[in-house]
């Protein structure tokens, strides 16, 4: 019987931010999905969960798809109390092929909301690991990871889809690795102590700094977001003095004034002995005196370079996808291919193992009735009309199946005109 | 032996032109398999290149460096083990591009024009004066690397700071490496060029009985020596960083390389050896 692969996927497209927050399984949850599925009247012989912020998806190879949806629907109601009828949840829900060209494509970075995301490999590699994990054996869906790594490598490898900084904090911190090559020795000067200021501060704690000082006009907000990030709070009033320690300063205030002008900063790099800054600002209106990016030592970038440098990378992303496409296709070939071989293998060694069974009950009638030299020729006789019988409707359900002919009533037909399910291999 | 000689002669320009390519490639691609290939055809290349000299060495009796050819291919091994070594040593070799084009271009130069048996100098004979070349040579090869890294440096920054993202930027490693390649370069240069000069004037000292002669190489070598000895106690104490220090061991290589070919072309005295 030939089995369908499948999958549910609450995503950022169909799935509200507060919902796909809900419906995010941790690994501990995941597994007792699996150990759910696993019970004989689940009807499901496989089951994987991709869960990531922007999507919770939950992969399963079933004879019945039918009923799949509302097995999980079930499930998210006993397991997080999330009654997905009512939350009037839209999942996709995709079948074979599509379902395979869906976790390939979230593996290669091709459906995450930025596009060739990095970070989405190694979540799938973590949902791979985990159904490794499993006291089951998952062989589709184990192949099924598998592939899907590959394509994520691949893509990576063979395309730019994934290179050049896609968000202005992200952009940020690679300018900074084109200068620094040591974070655990740079110093980074906060300017401002808002929400960009502590995103962009997370971004280099990432890259490895561990040195960080914030300027703020407000004590309260700037000793708050020190203690967390346990960094050196200082008032703006220090700012001269800080600026002559720090190798990347970043100004996101709302101040409408500059901070940074090119006298003040002039005298600074004197005693900084003329080691190279990198100013990042990201305020509007402007923090940093324009003029000062004349000074030989200071690399200045404000919010719109930085915005060009994201459009750039993104267009340049977005030209990789053709390319990216091809290499998902290849791999999806191989593995459809592999995976329709699933569908006939089981009812041509059935097919092999009945028509064999008859011709050995049939000979045994002969066993006593003549010479042992007539019995085996006898056998190797009966054998070869039993191979040449089957030769041609074996070859027929291969190409069939190859071509995507074979479909699950066919199958059933052929199980039924053998009467294929009643017969046991071994009963003489 | 001739033949043997020839045929190395020509196999070498060869392989530096293969490993060239290579490294381009790898600067264009990016694949680290290919950066791997690169140096390690970089590694046989030079024990080609080795083995070229010291046979020459050992069949005519003299340290190879007879002609001004026969000196290029001396300074071209030189800069290739000087970078292989830097490269080894920091585990970049994204910068490969523009030595081994510097290096197969010298090569391609002194093969074009190489003579082998020629009439020879007797000092060529004497091995203190091959130890003393070999060290003078390997620490101008080292200041000659430093420069071209605080080239990269500079081009390195002049994208940065002209917000431009092309092949430059996404070719070569960050700024603080170029650097630190650069301070390495010059440091061991510093080094094996004063090594190399203490022995000429004590080797002079020994033969010539006089520790000085106003020659314009050794003048040339000495002032410049002395310079880079009191830039790097400058630069050491002082703190000059990034830019500066760059632009100091560019423009201070330019000059040193430019004094020493015009003496070269024009001053005829002891170091010219036919």
């Amino acid at each position: 019987m030939p089995n369908t692969l499948i999958t549910v996927s609450f995503n950022y497209q169909n799935t509200p931010l507060d919902l796909r927050d809900r419906v995010a399984l941790s690994d501990e949850e995941a597994l007792q999905l699996i150990e759910a599925a696993m019970t004989p009247s689940s009807g499901i012989k496989e089951l994987a969960v991709v869960s990531t912020c922007n999507r919770t998806e939950i992969y399963g190879l079933l004879i019945e798809p039918g009923h799949f949806y509302n097995w999980v629907m079930q499930q998210f109601l006993e397991l997080k109390q999330i009654d997905l009828k009512k939350e009037s949840a839209d999942p996709t829900i995709l079948y074979n092929n599509e379902a395979v060209e869906h976790l390939f494509g979230v593996a290669g970075g091709l459906k995450s909301m930025m596009l060739g995301e990095n970070q989405i490999l190694s979540q799938v590699k973590s949902s791979y690991q985990l159904i490794l994990s499993c006291p089951y054996s998952f062989p589709v869906l184990n192949h099924l990871f598998q592939d899907a790594i590959r394509v994520g490598k691949s893509i990576r490898t063979h395309t730019a889809l994934c290179k050049g900084a896609v968000s202005i904090s992200l952009a940020t911190a690679a300018l900074a690795k084109k200068i620094y090559a040591n974070f655990s020795n740079v110093k980074v000067l906060l300017v401002g102590a808002g929400e960009t200021a502590e995103l962009t501060l997370v971004h280099f704690k990432e890259i490895g700094v561990v040195d960080f000082i914030i300027a703020n006009r407000g004590q309260q907000r700037r000793q708050a977001l020190a203690k967390i990030h346990n960094a050196k709070a200082i008032p703006l009033e220090e700012l001269d003095t800080a600026l002559t320690k720090a190798n990347i300063v970043v100004t996101a205030t709302k101040s409408p004034d500059y901070l940074i002008t090119l006298d003040k900063l002039k005298q600074t790099l004197k005693s900084r002995k003329h080691r190279s800054l990198l100013i990042i600002d990201i305020s509007t209106p402007r923090n940093v005196d324009p003029r000062i990016s004349e000074l030989p030592e200071v690399f200045l970038y404000n919010i719109n370079d930085l915005d060009k440098v994201v459009a750039e990378n993104l267009a340049r992303r977005k030209k990789e996808i053709a390319a990216a496409e091809v290499i998902l296709q290849n791999i999806m070939t191989e593995f459809n291919d592999w995976f329709k071989t699933l569908a006939v293998v089981p009812t041509i060694a059935k097919l092999n193992s009945y028509f064999d069974h008859i011709r050995r009950q049939e000979l045994k009638k002969f066993v006593h009735r003549t010479s042992e030299e007539n019995y085996h020729l006898m056998d190797d006789l009966s054998k070869s009309i039993i191979r040449k019988l089957l030769h041609y409707p074996i070859v027929e359900l291969r190409q069939q199946n190859h071509k995507g002919n074979l479909t699950a009533s066919k199958i059933d037909t052929i199980w039924d005109l053998y009467r294929l399910r009643n017969f046991e291999e071994d009963s003489d | 032996m001739d033949h043997f000689f020839q045929s190395l002669n020509v196999l070498l320009p060869l392989l530096y032109g293969a490993v060239f390519g290579i490294y381009a490639w790898y600067f264009l691609q990016g694949a680290r398999s290919t950066g791997l290939t690169a140096s390690r055809l970089l590694l046989v290349t030079i024990i080609v290149h080795i083995i070229f000299l010291v046979s020459q060495g050992i069949h005519y009796r003299i340290f190879p460096i007879a002609t001004v050819f026969s000196s290029m291919t001396m300074f071209t091994l030189d800069l290739a083990i000087i970078y292989y070594v830097i490269e080894k040593k920091t585990g970049e070799n994204r910068t490969g591009i523009f030595f081994l084009g510097i290096i197969f271009s010298f090569q391609l130069l002194s093969s074009m024009f190489m003579s082998f048996g020629g009439p020879t100098n007797s000092l060529l004979h004497n091995p203190m004066f091959g130890i003393h070349t070999t060290f003078t040579i390997l620490g101008i090869a080292a200041l000659a690397i430093a420069a071209l890294y605080s080239f990269m440096y500079l081009m390195l920054a002049k994208q940065i700071k002209g917000h431009r993202f092309g092949l430059i930027y996404n070719g070569l490693p960050v700024l603080e490496t170029l650097e630190n390649m650069a301070r390495y370069a010059t440091g061991v240069g510093i080094v094996l060029l004063g090594i190399g000069i203490m022995l000429g004037h004590l080797w002079a000292y020994k033969v010539l009985g006089y520790f000085f002669k106003l020659d314009i190489k050794i003048i040339v070598s000495d002032i410049a020596w002395l310079s880079y000895v009191i830039g790097w106690v400058y630069v050491k104490f002082k703190g000059l960083h990034g830019l500066r220090m760059s632009q100091v061991s560019m423009w201070g290589f330019v000059l040193f390389f430019v004094v020493l070919a015009i003496g070269n072309i024009f001053a005829s005295t002891f170091h010219q050896f036919i």
